[in-house]
């Protein structure tokens, strides 16, 4: 496997809060090599956009990164002060936000708020110069130059989602983070959207993670896919293993609660709810929902096993050899 | 934006301006039966000034302007000669002219006022942003509170307050205590020739207490009005992508939080300036300011009522024309206005 460019090990994230301390992200190990498309699935409340966040240094009080480091390219950036993280934003790691249809600022035109991302990381250059980024900005998305002259509230729910992910790749970064991109839009736009994203990234070569919960679109996009469960990773393979051979039986329940093509199986959920994580209880936290539970799974809190594909689950004692 | 637009909103202007115009004229004239010329002459009589002939000066005067007709004769006529721009005669100051007195008068409480109200709104609006952004000096916290208890008391006990604490020599008062003056907008008996250095301070020391009783009652309104303004902004989308992507901390604060949230002020304080007319009066009259406010207390106090509708009409002029500027400015300041402009 390539060099990573980010490695994270031991994140834990946790918000303090008068009932006590929960544990949103608690232990989670990852690496994403240099320009691999990993998924990350999970159900609300997961840990999922919470990694996300802790990756950026954007978790908000009462949040804290309770532990673990997250380094990109070396470099550690849990221990970052925030100016130095403020560089790292938007410049070596860039958010294609969730909530497009208000992500931008009403009142700024897309022009000024694209160039506030150049100039406030240094770029300076002339008139024309600036303009001919913006428009071959533009151009990568899929958008006309003439949408910089106009304002958020005359661009439609797709076209704002370009702005950004345009505004995300205006520094080449290493990583994207994409939140759910597409969950605001419709399904064709979706598509379009997902596509744009899947160009820009393969021209200037970054990673990306992928947050969500929608399996069939992480089938399309990612190389691999990491599955989350009440703040820990639960699952991590390639796409192919994922939905050919799932190991986790959380994984399992969530490959079979997709619909299927031929409209005849009914529609499957997984009964039962997430543990609450201001009390995760002992043992494998999916044990209450898990259909293959053992005396064991309530007792001890199972290992991730693996070294490319990963599992955390006691039906699976062996590293399975890829 | 678009011609019907200012159309709309220009004939939505003289509307107001003739509705109030109307209410103002017939309000106090139904309210009350009294003669100012007749009580003026009694007055004069009564010092000695006049000794016969009163019914005779008081038929003169109601003939010149025509009092002894019908009021909605009497409405017509005035409305006629308020287009023509004449506002008539002072009742009780005769000859001066309505325009005249309130030219002299404008100026003073413009100075005073509108600069008052700027100064709270500008005050308050930027510790109130800075209040809800994360990382608000510990200092500030402390100061809010103390506006936030003052913004109800009314602004005339705080200058009743401000006197006795800067008006009135006390024991406790440290040697280099300020004493500022109360009354009047300048000092009195001092005949200034043009605008030199020592005519503005003296005008600036006279304005301090009435303007500061404006200004301490009303920072805290604006504060606190800004401050959940900007908490909600704080929380908007674009600012926490705007901070994801880097940007530079007082831009996101700028243009990004404080632009957005300082919308609604806006608004507010159009209707501020409304305080023009309703507010002030008694800062005025407390002070001896010689504002509109002090002008329109008199006239009042004397039933000059060509002096009451000329203050009135030009304070209904003034809050309409500030709502029709912020109607015509606001599609320039809110895009998304625009469209529907």
């Amino acid at each position: 496997m390539a060099e990573p460019v980010l490695t994270i090990r031991d994140l834990r994230v946790y918000f303090n809060i008068r009932a006590g301390t929960v544990r949103a992200v608690d232990g989670v190990d990852l690496d994403i090599a240099e320009g691999e498309k990993l998924g990350l699935v999970g159900e609300s409340g997961s840990g999922k956009t919470t990694t996300a966040l802790a990756i950026m240094r954007m978790i908000k009080p009462p949040g804290e990164i309770a532990g673990g480091t997250i380094s990109l390219d070396g470099r550690d950036l849990v221990e970052l002060s925030e100016p130095e993280m403020r560089s790292v934003r938007g410049n070596d790691i860039a958010m294609v936000p969730q909530a497009a249809m208000n992500a931008l600022n009403p009142v700024r035109r897309v022009r000024d708020q694209m160039l506030d991302g150049l100039r406030d990381h240094g770029v300076n250059e002339s008139r024309n110069r600036m303009q001919d980024r913006l428009t071959t900005l533009m151009a990568q998305v899929g958008l006309n130059a003439n949408v910089l002259d106009l304002f958020p509230h005359e661009l439609s729910g797709g076209m704002k989602q370009r702005v950004t992910i345009a505004m995300a790749i205006c520094h080449n970064p290493r990583l994207i983070l994409a939140d759910e991109p597409t969950s605001a839009l419709d399904v064709v736009v979706q598509r379009q959207v997902m596509e744009t994203l899947e160009d820009v990234r393969s021209e200037i070569g970054a990673a990306v993670i992928l947050v969500g919960h929608d399996m069939g679109l992480m089938a399309q996009f990612a190389d691999r896919i990491g599955v989350m469960y009440a703040g820990k990773l639960v699952e991590l393979a390639t796409v192919e293993q994922i939905f050919a051979n799932p190991r986790h039986p959380y994984t399992r329940l969530l490959i079979s609660s997709l619909p299927d093509t031929d409209g005849k199986k009914r529609l499957q959920g997984i009964p039962g709810l997430p543990p609450s994580l201001l009390a995760v209880p002992p043992g494998c936290p999916f044990m209450p929902r898990c259909p293959e539970a053992m005396d064991i799974c309530g007792v001890e809190a199972p290992e991730l096993i693996g070294d490319i594909d990963i599992v955390s689950c006691h039906l699976h004692t062996e590293t399975r050899v890829a | 934006m678009s011609i019907t637009y200012i159309g709309a909103r220009v004939g939505m202007f003289i509307l107001v301006v003739w509705l109030a115009t109307t209410v103002i004229f017939f309000l106090p004239r139904i309210a009350s039966d009294r003669n100012p010329v007749r009580e003026r002459m009694i007055m004069m009589a009564a010092t000695g000034n006049l000794s016969t002939g009163m019914e005779k000066v008081v038929a003169a005067y109601e003939r010149d302007y025509g009092l002894d007709q019908p009021l909605y004769l009497q409405y017509i006529r005035y409305l006629s000669s308020v287009l023509r721009g004449d506002l008539n005669v002072s009742l009780i100051r005769h000859p001066t002219t309505v325009m005249d007195l309130i030219q002299e008068r404008m100026p003073w409480t413009l100075g005073l006022v509108g600069f008052s109200i700027l100064v709270a709104f500008a005050l308050g609006s930027l510790s109130g942003a800075t209040l809800a952004w994360p990382g608000a000096p510990t200092w500030l916290k402390g100061v809010l509170p103390i506006f936030l208890t003052l913004s109800p008391i009314p602004y005339f006990m705080l200058a009743f307050f401000l006197i006795f604490i800067f008006a009135v020599r006390h024991e406790w008062q440290p040697e280099w205590w300020p004493m500022l003056p109360i009354a009047g907008a300048s000092k009195v008996g001092t005949i200034y020739d043009g605008w030199d250095l020592a005519r503005v301070w003296d005008v600036v020391r006279h304005s301090i207490l009435p303007a500061s009783s404006i200004i301490l009652s009303q920072v805290g309104f604006w504060a606190l009005g800004m401050r959940g303004m900007m908490i909600t902004t704080a929380g908007e989308d674009y600012v926490t992508l705007a901070q994801m992507r880097g940007l530079r901390p007082d831009r996101i604060f700028g243009q990004y939080g404080m632009r957005n949230a300082l919308l609604p002020q806006l608004t507010s304080l159009a209707l501020a300036m409304s305080l023009i007319v309703s507010g002030v009066i008694l800062v005025e009259y407390i002070f001896r300011y010689p504002g509109m406010g002090s002008l329109l207390f008199d006239a009042i106090a004397g039933f000059d009522y060509f002096v009451i509708y000329g203050v009135v009409l030009v304070l209904i002029i003034f809050v309409a024309t500030a709502t029709l500027v912020l109607d015509l400015v606001y599609p320039l300041i809110d895009p998304r206005v625009r469209r529907a402009a």
